[in-house]
């Protein structure tokens, strides 16, 4: 018992001491293995298994997508086409936000990327048209936290990966509740907007539309191409990622030619790193769910969340909040690897799907990426509109409660994650 | 993130290094790419399969992400939770930043050491790749290098920080 609470516990620790995260599940791995001679010698062979798995390979690739998409401008288009749209309604320019974010959402892998993505061009506009900047970013961050639920997602590629899970029934699991969180945003958002007397765009005209339809075309088939191959059953979600770089790619440099070897070279090694730093937690964290799993520590927490309670409906309270807490600290990947393990017999004790309780913590770790102190979203949005995190996330505070109405919706009533994928018959 | 601005101050030495590290970061990221790529291209449009080629890809992906941990340790990049450490004062913090460092080189001497075990152990036995049949401790030799390549710039990175903390 001593000896589980110092696993955790040397993690928590190190974690704290501001150690970074593949170093707090690392260096606890290797204490653990080390003082019960539990077969360290492994350990290379084990970092180099953790990363060296197929699925994984979509993380990197999807990623690489969304940063050549990005770079070949596809999500200016994609705003300029939902300004027409949805821009003259009260707040135009923010709900335009939140739906180039859930767009472009079907385009990258993570939430992040999309801030970025998104935020680069929709923060300074917002910001012109006199909008509050801590408004603006909150709302850019917010809406980017659908992208973890919007397929592509390289959260569910990793859940999937670990829980055995089929990655093309999560990521179709993930739909509905990503849209749905879409308009909780949507809602806070125009209210506050008319509140403070930020006022629509003007009408676009039918050719404007018919236009910006045309320009933004690129664009609206990227998803098409990305998702359509794995839906339509061609492509694994890896292939499709590959695909979906090629198409990036094809775009910059045959049909737009607006992209230099340069310009692919800053990109490439961008995503390469973005990749790295996801990864490496994918490589250690690997290594400490093993020497936990090794240990039975695992097991052991298991029973003990499995024993607080016979009541379904109280445990997955009481896990909502341990999720929300956990992603105020951690990011969704090391958080999988530290608590799948534990959970999944906790799963199959009260018959929990496993591909709703995926999408379950998804929307849990996303709102966390909108409250400090590890905030990633936050951050980007915050470096971007020059305003300070703080600032930010008690603007982002209503749009969170909001988020929260979806959070409580889905935990109750699973069939909101699973009706699309059974729509689908994906499995 | 907020660590990123710190790191913006010019320097003038290990240049070099940099960019070579960086280039090679980018060469895996395209093999990988190409590799993958063409294995789609010929399963889909030739129905000729490649798949020998996939554990090129895979090897191609942990030296990435390896070499990727080493530029992220240069840059600040890796994900941490700094809160605690963010309302220390300067001691406490350089105490805690060389507590964490000291984890990470300890984290990466392991893995380097363990890492030439485990190249001694299949170059020993002769441990061959499943598809293409090539000794597999080509592909594990990257562990322990580029380990030594992610502790050195964690080291480099620590004394930046404290550096800025004196």
């Amino acid at each position: 018992m001593t000896a589980d609470l110092a696993f955790f516990g040397l993690f928590l620790l190190l974690l704290a001491l501001g150690a970074p995260i593949l170093t707090a599940v690392g260096a606890a791995a290797l204490v653990f293995l080390w003082t019960h001679a539990l077969g360290v010698q492994v350990m290379a062979a084990n970092v180099y298994s953790n990363v060296a798995k197929f699925p994984l390979l979509a993380i990197p690739f999807f990623i690489l997508a969304g940063y050549v998409l990005d770079r070949v401008g596809v999500s200016q288009k994609l705003v300029d086409l939902l300004s027409l749209l949805i821009g003259p309604i009260p707040g135009g320019l923010a709900l335009v936000a939140v739906g180039g974010c859930v767009l472009f959402g079907a385009i990258s892998g993570t939430g992040p990327a999309d801030t970025a993505a998104i935020g680069t061009i929709m923060i300074p506009a917002m910001v012109r048209r006199g909008y509050d900047v801590s408004f603006a970013a909150a709302v850019v961050a917010a809406a980017a936290t659908t992208d973890v639920l919007i397929p592509p997602s390289v959260a569910f590629v990793v859940y999937g990966v670990i829980t055995q899970t089929s990655v093309p029934r999560l990521f179709a699991a993930g739909v509905v509740p990503g849209l749905l969180m879409g308009l909780a945003l949507a809602v806070p958002v125009y209210l506050i907007s008319k509140r403070r007397g930020w006022g629509g765009e003007r009408w676009g005209t039918l050719p404007e539309i018919a236009r910006a339809v045309w320009d933004a075309k690129w664009g609206l088939l990227a998803p098409v191409v990305i998702l359509g191959g794995i839906y339509t059953g061609v492509f694994t979600p890896t292939e499709a990622a590959v695909v979906g770089v090629a198409y990036g790619l094809f775009l910059g440099l045959v049909v737009l030619r607006n992209v230099t070897l340069r310009d692919l070279y800053e990109t490439f090694r961008e995503a390469a790193l973005a990749s790295a730093v996801v990864m490496a937690v994918v490589a250690f964290a690997g290594l400490y769910s093993w020497a936990g799993a090794t240990l039975g520590v695992m097991d052991r927490a298991a029973k003990a969340v499995a024993g607080l309670t016979d009541n379904p409906y109280v445990l997955l309270a009481l896990l909502n909040v341990l999720f929300l807490l956990a992603g105020m600290a951690l990011d969704a990947i090391s958080i999988f690897y530290v608590f799948l393990p534990i959970l999944m017999p906790v799963m199959a004790k009260f018959g929990w799907d496993p591909v709703w309780f995926g999408v379950l913590m998804a929307v849990n770790l996303s709102i966390g990426t909108l409250t400090p102190p590890v905030a990633l979203n936050l951050y980007v949005a915050s470096h971007i509109a020059r305003a300070p995190v703080g600032q930010i996330a008690r603007a982002a505070l209503p749009l969170l409660v909001s988020l929260l109405v979806v959070l409580l919706l889905l935990t109750y009533w699973p069939a909101l994650a699973l009706w699309f994928p059974d729509l689908l018959r994906v499995r | 993130m907020d660590r990123e601005d710190a790191r913006q101050a010019p320097r003038t030495r290990g240049r070099l290094l940099d960019t070579l590290e960086e280039a090679l970061l980018v060469f895996l990221f395209v093999v990988m790419f190409v590799i993958a790529f063409a294995n789609v291209v010929t399963r889909y449009f030739l129905r000729y399969a490649l798949a020998f080629t996939e554990e090129l890809v895979l090897a191609s992906f942990v030296w990435a992400t390896l070499l990727g941990a080493a530029v992220a340790f240069r840059r600040g990049a890796h994900l941490a939770f700094t809160f605690v450490t963010d309302h220390m004062p300067p001691g406490l913090r350089r105490a805690a930043l060389w507590v964490s460092t000291a984890c990470t080189a300890v984290l990466f001497l392991a893995l380097t050491y363990y890492g030439v075990q485990q190249v001694q152990l299949e170059r020993r036995m002769g441990f061959t790749t499943e598809a293409l049949a090539l000794p597999q401790w080509w592909y594990t030799l990257g562990v322990p290098v580029l380990a030594v390549l992610c502790l050195l710039r964690a080291l480099q990175a620590a004394l930046e920080a404290d550096r800025s903390l004196r």
